[in-house]
């Protein structure tokens, strides 16, 4: 069915291409808001990756691969978005996920709120090639290999990063857990 | 007292949850159909100008592998460079004109990213480009001493393929002068005849614009045109003193404008539905149009510069597409196809007289004059090897086939003939 979409819109058919952009809208948008932490530039960065797919679908050769050719238009405009605010010198949005009607509460998926705040710091702290392969693997579930195809990059230049990434996240969950620790008083 | 480590599964865990809890949210309401909207006023890119066209999603993530044989072959050339120097010294390369026939120089393609030239037979190949990033769409400078191209990846996002510089070199691939930086979806470049000037299009805003800039660096890029209209694929008339374009989301008419940007209009007087490709006559007073009209199929038109209506040279049956007219302007090659995919070779008249069926089965990449006219370059890509046949317009001489490796395409540059070095005769 998704293939004689893509087959379609390859062939120019508008309408065939919105009902693509319909089912994968929802999901880039995730995808997007998770790397940048913002919902102004996710909702950018989603646009931007549906009209560069239309733009560049002729340059598709695989119609299989339209998740996954989506997938790294929607890693581009995010770099362009996270660039784009430097430039801009913009300070990040604060997105509290709790406050989304559909968002189960934290404790649901056994996430202390303390945690949470934790992972937000130290995830904040990295940059975006570092947040990009986190988001892939631990939410998308990519394996390094389609990562690496999905990115554009050796499979060693990700594990590097998600290997980086990765450490910066635990020492800023242990960081922050020595510092509470020292406010209440006891030695870390 | 120390913190306790969390085993590694443990923190996979933390991490996929984390990511779960903070994914539920919904999307702003107008999201897709804004984005669809925007869809809607642009226009597609030609495949064979797309960066993953060249080098399939799958096999890019090779391309930054700088191979062990380069800083050696780079020598070896650097080495025959100055051999052909030192032989050289003391006497004054002859150069072609720059519009009419000259003699055939080498074929530029591409293989794994990188420029090489080679002989017509295929020959002697050499590599022209080394280093990080992906190299397409080289174009030969009409005297045939310099060509630029389009570098994808080292200097502006490693991961972006829709991002790119524009560069120039010496024939023999040195003296790089990167033109324009990190620009979207920057078009093959086009050569004013005396090698001064380059025009290309790339994404200014959230559009397609023409853009101008010095060949040597010594002036920055400059827009031309009309903002107010998407703007793309501009081509410097034979003696300089025009640039033609595409204008509209899918290429709803030709434009041509002065190199300053200045008296810019719309050729046809009927709205095109898709422009296919097009390309100046070698007098400079008409241009040859692929193009669809409001309901018909893709044929070939002619537009006047001096102001007479279009003229369809054409009439509506099977699609065509890539007209290519011949160095001297008397002949025209052209391809036709029934079902999109595969495509025949005709050569004709400069009136589309005379039509000539050549043999053969190919992609959809434009046939490409020799720049003396005995022959015609074209491409099938429709297998898992990529095949360069070059034929006689007459049909007499046996044609000439180069197979090439995967991902090794010959420069068939659909818009303007530059896919073979000219040099003097």
């Amino acid at each position: 069915m998704q293939r004689d979409l893509v087959e379609q819109a390859m062939a120019g058919d508008r309408d065939a291409f919105s009902e693509l952009a319909r089912a994968a809208s929802g999901r880039l948008y995730v995808v997007a808001r998770l790397i940048l932490r913002d919902e102004g530039r996710a909702e950018d960065a989603t646009q931007e990756a549906l009209v560069a797919a239309w733009r560049r679908l002729s340059g598709l050769r695989d119609p299989d691969r339209f998740e996954a050719w989506l997938h790294r238009l929607l890693v581009n405009a995010c770099y362009r978005e996270a660039r784009r605010g430097r430039r801009r010198g913009s300070i990040e949005v604060q997105v509290d996920p709790l406050a989304m009607p559909e968002a189960p509460g934290a404790d649901d998926l056994g996430i202390d709120i303390a945690v949470r705040d934790q992972l937000e710091r130290g995830f904040r702290r990295l940059d975006v090639d570092q947040r990009t392969v986190l988001v892939m693997h631990y939410y998308l579930g990519f394996s390094l290999d389609e990562a690496a195809v999905v990115l554009g990059i050796p499979p060693g230049t990700v594990r590097s990063r998600l290997h980086r990434a990765t450490a910066a996240m635990r020492n800023a969950l242990e960081a922050d857990a020595r510092t509470t620790l020292i406010n209440e008083g006891r030695p870390a | 007292m120390t913190t306790k480590r969390m085993s590694e599964p443990d923190f996979d865990r933390l991490l996929t949850a984390w990511f779960e809890t903070d994914a539920h949210v919904r999307e702003p309401e107008a999201l897709v159909d804004d984005a669809i909207t925007r869809v809607n006023r642009s226009r597609r890119v030609p495949a064979w100008l797309l960066h993953e066209w060249w080098i399939p999603m799958q096999h890019s993530m090779h391309l930054r592998a700088v191979p062990r044989l380069a800083p050696v072959l780079l020598l070896i050339a650097l080495l025959l460079a100055a051999i052909v120097a030192i032989a050289i010294v003391g006497s004054r390369p002859r150069l072609p004109d720059p519009f009419g026939p000259a003699a055939n120089g080498l074929v530029a393609y591409l293989s794994n990213g990188q420029v090489y030239s080679a002989n017509p037979d295929g020959s002697n190949p050499i590599q022209l480009t080394f280093g990080d990033g992906s190299a397409s769409t080289p174009v030969w400078s009409r005297d045939g001493t310099k060509f630029a191209y389009r570098l994808t990846g080292p200097t502006s996002n490693p991961s972006s393929s829709s991002e790119s510089d524009l560069v120039v070199v010496d024939a023999d691939g040195t003296k790089p002068i990167t033109i324009d930086r990190g620009a979207r979806d920057i078009s093959p470049a086009s050569w004013s005849p005396d090698g001064r000037w380059l025009v290309y299009a790339r994404v200014d805003g959230t559009n397609d614009q023409v853009f101008i800039a010095a060949a040597d660096g010594s002036k920055p890029p400059v827009g031309i045109g009309n903002p107010q209209t998407v703007n793309w694929s501009p081509i410097f008339s034979p003696d300089g003193t025009k640039i033609m374009y595409f204008v509209g989301q899918e290429g709803d008419g030709i434009g041509v404008m002065n190199p300053d940007g200045s008296d810019w209009h719309i050729l046809n007087t009927t709205p095109f539905k898709a422009i296919d490709s097009a390309t100046w006559h070698p007098d400079g007073d008409r241009i040859v149009v692929a193009a669809a009209g409001a309901t018909e199929a893709t044929d070939l038109w002619i537009l006047h510069v001096g102001g007479s209506p279009e003229q369809r040279l054409r009439v509506p049956g099977q699609a065509e597409v890539g007209p290519s007219w011949s160095p001297i302007g008397d002949r025209l090659a052209y391809l036709t196809t029934g079902d999109g995919v595969s495509f025949r070779l005709h050569v004709a008249d400069a009136d589309s007289a005379n039509e000539r069926l050549l043999p053969g089965i190919y992609g959809h990449i434009n046939p490409s004059w020799s720049p003396d006219g005995t022959r015609i370059a074209v491409v099938n890509d429709l297998g898992s090897v990529v095949r360069l046949t070059l034929l006689d317009p007459d049909g007499k001489a046996e044609a000439i086939v180069i197979d090439a490796v995967f991902a090794a395409r010959p420069i068939a540059e659909p818009v303007s003939p530059t896919a073979w070095q000219r040099v003097a005769p």
